[in-house]
């Protein structure tokens, strides 16, 4: 039991890792990129097929960069909350309200959803990015041909 | 994964619009500072510092856009270059609102450090410090709004050379008055 235990909290590690990973990479590249996105299980598990089968109502996931230390991943129900910190160095931290029970069924649920939770997560750190990109397009009108062919201008150091 | 590499694509997209955008911006500065930096260098007339605002430029796409983005009002500065430096010291501030409760929100500065060369105008370097939304949107309005911006820049020093001398002429012509009284 201790094992298969052990095996769920690495592979939710692991996935709060690879999360991070895209984030920290977008959000250093681009700061249209939001800085804290919040994931509620309604958009992950419709149907509520998961939540059913764990018996937990209602939870969110915030996943948030913080400056020089890692990346936090906030699992949150209406009265418990875990967190799972992934520092740079690396060493990975669970900080926990709930107790063991409840901690692994946020864990587990979180396990069985992580796919979907990754394509919600990217999709909410693109969806900005497109926004504003069409926003200047509408704006430039039948200038952005001109604006982005120009590559004489792309020389400049900045 | 096809969402991380459709996320990359639109990462690599927004990039290239950025650079292409504050590179032009970069274009239009050094034309406008170049405009004022040329009479600036001349004469003790020419302010310091001089800016040109968008309510000078009066225009209804400018005003849209503002709109659209919660914004007040954009002010364009420009610092009369050091004899012994080449750069252009630029900034632009603007100021936004919470456009439901009408009231201001806060002033935003936006410094870019413009590096020219002064005998023909070239681009050496910029710097920009600003937050990048901010810098996005006022590269666009400083690329589509150069020729207004640079008018109106020529209009302010014009004025302002015109303010000096009708007042020199003021002093010389009671002057005389009073030389010929005697």
């Amino acid at each position: 039991m201790e094992a298969k235990n052990r095996r769920l909290v690495d592979r939710c590690y692991k996935f709060v890792e690879d999360i991070a990973k895209i984030h920290v990479d977008a959000f250093n590249r681009c700061n249209i990129i939001p800085s804290e996105v919040t994931i509620n299980i309604n958009e992950v598990d419709k149907h509520k097929k998961i939540r059913s089968k764990i018996g937990i109502g209602y939870m969110e996931w915030i996943f948030s960069p913080y400056p020089f230390h890692g990346y936090d991943c906030v699992i949150k129900t209406k009265s418990d909350k875990i967190t799972i910190s992934i520092t740079f160095r690396p060493t990975y931290i669970l900080r926990a309200v709930s107790d063991d029970e409840m901690k692994l069924k946020l864990l587990q649920i979180t396990s069985m959803l992580r796919s979907r939770l990754k394509r919600v997560f990217i999709r909410k750190l693109k969806e900005p990015v497109e926004k504003t990109l069409q926003t200047v397009y509408q704006i430039l009108g039948d200038k952005k041909e001109e604006l982005l062919s120009d590559s004489s201008l792309l020389q400049l150091g900045m | 994964m096809k969402e991380i590499n459709e996320l990359e694509e639109k990462i690599k997209e927004w990039e290239k619009l950025k650079a292409a955008l504050i590179n032009r911006m970069a274009v239009s500065l050094a034309r406008i500072a170049s405009g004022y930096g040329k009479y600036a260098e001349k004469s003790h007339i020419i302010p310091y510092r001089i800016y040109v605002d968008t309510n000078d430029l009066r225009s209804k796409e400018v005003d849209r856009l503002l709109d659209n983005q919660m914004i007040k009002h954009v002010r364009w500065y420009i610092h009369n270059p050091r004899s012994d430096s080449n750069y252009y010291l630029l900034f632009i501030e603007y100021e936004h609102y919470l456009k439901e409760r009408k009231v201001n929100e806060k002033k935003t500065y936006v410094p870019i450090e413009l590096e020219v060369d002064k005998k023909n105008y070239e681009i050496l370097s910029i710097k920009t410090h600003g937050d990048e939304r901010a810098l996005v949107l006022l590269s666009l309005l400083t690329t589509l709004n150069e020729e207004a911006i640079l008018t109106k820049l020529m209009e302010k020093i014009r004025d302002q050379i015109n303010e000096i001398l009708q007042h020199i002429a003021r002093i010389l012509k009671t002057e005389w008055r009073e030389v010929n009284a005697l």
